[in-house]
């Protein structure tokens, strides 16, 4: 009996909810037809989530968002703390509680189209497309619709200490690694994860996915040109001059001032500038000699940081025309101010003058004119990290040698290649 | 139920298919009308759902999630398609339901056939409120019971059938509500996972292996290093006992992630461990704690020492306490020796009290979750593995599966392989051991 109730509960909960879906899209409609003039609803509620320390920048966008927008004078507009790293992990838990606009990395596009959880953006495509490189536009778009509105790009570039390193020395990666520091790290970057690895490979010619990154049963990273690369990166990972960091130790290494030079990305900017003070320097990826006479500059991976429409938000115009924006040339440039977020807006990028105030943002912004490997949107790319990180973690085991490296190269590209249930 | 349905006349078999009949026939009218408003209830949610959810649990939804474009708003608009997971979720409910409604079907035969003995008996049936009464007195237990296990099945086995049956579709990555439908695969998943050279299969077997050898290895380890240090806080050769007792103690105050966590961060390569060895000039590198495979589990195993043995410790010596010692003197006088005594009288009697413990232990080595999470996260990751490391156990392999690559039914699978080994072995185990053949040995 008991039970009967509570599935009939249960049961006209679920009614309920769809009564009041109903309800909501058909009130809508009624009042589109009363005043034809505001497609905007006057008191719409939207929910924005953006990481910690972007909470500041984004309140800001806002505040001038409700001054320049008069339809959004009344919205009700929620902001809370959800990385773009997690976003995709929070909206797929629970696509009706995630916010109406989120921050995501352009790695999760896949994922989130697949699962249904995207707006399509359609009337305000050209808007996008005219005022946004053409790479990031490429990033959002998926089977050729467009999932969001690009904002930032993220990569990463070498910062150095200048009373250790000259500029010259700073070119190439073995004459930094060369120069005696004493018992100071010379030389650190995340040595067990794909996305700084993989520069080295891409540097050398190999391809992940094909030349267009788009063919998910193509990776040469076996081949001769990543064999080359595959000893090179077990020699860095068994120096002892390299430090393995991630960016906690590497920026720990640069506040006690016991390491010379390391690749992590622009949002550590700020806090190595700090660090550092007038020994900070910055610039782009150095080149690496990987054989006899052959001298290679990696290629980073680039990936972009894009706003999303939820899918089930009951205000698709209003988030919209709130996500347009906050990627909009001026508040790119809020962001870039704030934050020290490399722009993707075609006229920020052009303006020298500007970009030259941060040198970390200048000298990505030289990185990416220099070489770098936009990270494809196939959705094989989920497989790809683990791997990655487990032939990093090999090489510090010594599980991998230079004996055994083809091999090993063999079954690295075996399991970024591998589908599941076959 | 069968021999009531043949000793019953033909209205108290009627009242198997007319909830409460034979009760209204035979002038138990207030309970029969509840019974027969049950049914009606029930006859309602079919109609109204249960159909519904019992279509949607077999085709688990065929609209997909689509866009059509409002010309006024001049976008396209999302139009919700059926969404596979709350179908199997409601299709798993309507199952439960079923399965309650027989119960109800054979609570009213029963009944109905009670009013016609008492009949047959020439006695009046009983009334209402004296069948309400037996609540409180006789059946009390019923009433007691009753709302634990609506907890239970609401909370636990919907949930749980909810979760077995994912194991038999494809609600992988590729196959997320809202945005896609999954389907019903049969035992693909389990052949995908046993299939020694798919990639799952590549990863499954060494995997469990490792989860064995752990699973061993951590419960005879902090038996034996338990037993050890109770025997000698027991000897009577030790003062202050309840000193060393407390001292050892201590290890379980200490909430064991912090332990665990502060563990980790202290054996990391630039962690004070190594720092300090550095410092020392014990080592010149730094020692690969979590970097090397075998480092790693060696590692793993000796904290879970630190963390595990002090529990046992504390049951030994209870049991020790407890051993007559006039078992002890007559052995003396016998002439035994201490290696005797220990084997013929205090092994005995601590393997009897501990073996269920031990199992237990095990059971609860192979789904340990918190010590290798907490430790090593599963790494050092290795490329021969499928999304997984040299320490992962299948519990959390299984977890990466789920929260980190969304491979729901693979997932499942493996949990459904872990409850199959796990009961398996405690059954096997358990039905060997004297604490079940031999209770009464016990003294």
């Amino acid at each position: 009996m008991k039970k009967k109730l509570l599935c009939l509960l249960l049961s006209s909960t679920l009614l309920m909810g769809m009564v009041g879906c109903g309800d909501a899209t058909g009130s809508a409609k009624t009042t589109g037809t009363d005043d034809e003039e505001s497609l905007y609803a006057e008191d719409a509620k939207l929910k924005l989530w953006g990481s910690q320390d972007d909470q500041e920048y984004l309140q800001d966008a806002i505040d001038s968002f409700k001054e320049d927008f008069p339809e959004a004078a009344n919205w009700d507009i929620e902001l809370a703390v959800v990385s773009s790293a997690d976003a995709k992990d929070q909206v797929l838990k629970d696509t009706e509680e995630a916010a109406d606009v989120f921050e995501f990395a352009s790695d999760q596009l896949y994922s989130l189209v697949t699962a249904g959880t995207l707006y399509k953006i359609t009337s305000d495509r050209e808007d996008v497309e005219s005022r946004t490189t053409k790479t990031a536009v490429d990033a959002a778009i998926l089977d050729g619709n467009l999932y969001g509105y690009p904002s930032t790009s993220n990569s990463y570039i070498m910062y150095y200490d200048k009373s250790k390193y000259t500029e010259d020395d700073v070119k190439n990666l073995d004459t930094i690694l060369s120069k005696d520091l004493g018992s100071d790290v010379n030389f650190a970057m995340d040595l067990d994860n794909g996305w700084y690895m993989a520069s080295f490979f891409f540097g050398n010619g190999c391809t992940l996915f094909g030349t267009d990154g788009q063919d998910a049963s193509e990776c040469s990273f076996n081949n001769e040109n990543g064999l080359e690369v595959g000893n090179y990166i077990l020699d860095l990972t068994h120096n002892k001059k390299v430090g393995n960091y991630d960016d906690t130790l590497l920026l720990s290494g640069f506040a006690d001032r016991t390491l010379g030079a390391a690749i992590t990305g622009t949002w550590n900017a700020v806090a190595i500038k700090e660090y550092l003070g007038d020994d900070f320097g910055v610039t782009t990826f150095p080149t690496v000699n990987l054989a006899e006479g052959k001298e290679v500059q990696p290629s980073p991976i680039v990936n972009f940081n894009i706003y999303g429409v939820n899918a089930q938000t009951k205000y698709p115009l209003e988030a919209m025309a709130l996500a347009n924006y906050i990627t909009s040339e001026k508040i790119q440039k809020l962001r870039f101010e704030q934050r020290s977020s490399t722009p993707v807006c075609n006229s920020l990028i052009e303006d020298k003058e500007l970009l030259g105030s941060n040198p970390a943002v200048s000298a990505l912004a030289e990185q990416v004119a220099l070489a770098s490997t936009v990270q494809t949107s196939n959705p094989q790319i989920s497989n790809f990290w683990s791997p990655m990180e487990a032939f990093g973690q090999d090489c510090i085991a010594g599980n991998i040698t230079h004996d055994n490296m083809q091999q090993a190269l063999d079954t690295l590209v075996e399991s970024i290649l591998a589908k599941l249930g076959e | 139920m069968l021999k009531t349905f043949k000793k019953g006349d033909n209205i108290t078999r009627l009242s198997l298919l007319i909830f409460g009949l034979g009760n209204i026939v035979r002038g138990q009218l207030g309970k029969g009308l509840i019974f027969l408003g049950v049914e009606i209830l029930y006859i309602f949610y079919f109609i109204e759902y249960g159909i519904g959810a019992l279509k949607g649990l077999f085709t688990l939804g065929t609209q997909e999630q689509g866009w059509v474009m409002d010309e006024r708003k001049g976008i396209e608009i999302l139009v919700d398609g059926d969404n596979s997971m709350l179908l199997l979720l409601f299709g798993t409910l309507c199952l439960m339901i079923i399965a309650s409604l027989l119960i109800v079907a054979k609570l009213s035969l029963e009944s109905a056939y009670l009013a016609q003995e008492s009949i047959e008996k020439g006695l009046k049936p009983v009334s209402l409120k004296k069948d309400l009464s037996f609540f409180l007195d006789s059946k009390v237990h019923i009433t007691l019971l009753c709302m634990p296990i609506i907890g239970i099945l609401a909370f636990s086995v919907l949930p749980l059938l909810y979760m077995i049956l994912v194991a038999f579709t494809n609600y992988n990555h590729d196959h997320q509500p809202p945005g896609k439908l999954f389907d019903w695969v049969g035992l693909d998943n389990f052949f995908v996972i046993l299939n020694t050279h798919s990639p799952l299969g590549k990863s499954f077997w060494p995997i469990l292996s490792w989860t064995i050898v752990w699973a061993i290895v951590a419960t005879i380890t902090c038996f034996l290093f338990g037993l050890i240090l109770a025997m000698w806080i027991n000897s009577p050769y030790v003062k202050i006992k309840k000193v060393w007792r407390s001292i050892l103690a201590t290890s379980v105050a200490v909430p064991q992630f912090v332990s665990l966590l502060i563990i980790r961060t202290m054996l990391q390569p630039e962690g004070s461990v190594n720092v300090l060895l550095k410092e020392l000039g014990v080592i010149d590198n730094a020692l690969p704690f979590w970097a090397n495979a075998t480092w790693a589990r060696i590692t793993i195993i000796l904290v879970n020492l630190w963390i595990g043995a002090p529990y046992t410790m504390m049951i030994v010596t209870g049991i020790l306490m407890n051993i007559p010692a006039e078992l002890y003197e007559a052995a003396k006088i016998d002439g035994a020796n201490t290696i005797t005594i220990f084997k013929k009288i205090t092994l005995p009697y601590i393997v009897f009290v501990m073996t269920p413990y031990l199992i237990t232990q095990f059971i609860g080595n192979v789904n340990n979750f918190n010590v290798i999470f907490l430790l090593t996260a599963g790494g050092p990751s290795t490329i021969d593995y499928y999304q997984a490391g040299k320490t992962d156990l299948l519990v959390t392999w299984l977890y990466k599966l789920t929260v980190g690559s969304k491979d729901y039914c693979y997932a499942s699978t493996i949990g459904i392989l872990v409850f199959i080994i796990s009961a398996a072995v405690s059954l096997l185990t358990y039905h060997r051991t004297s604490a079940y053949n031999n209770e009464e040995g016990f003294q």
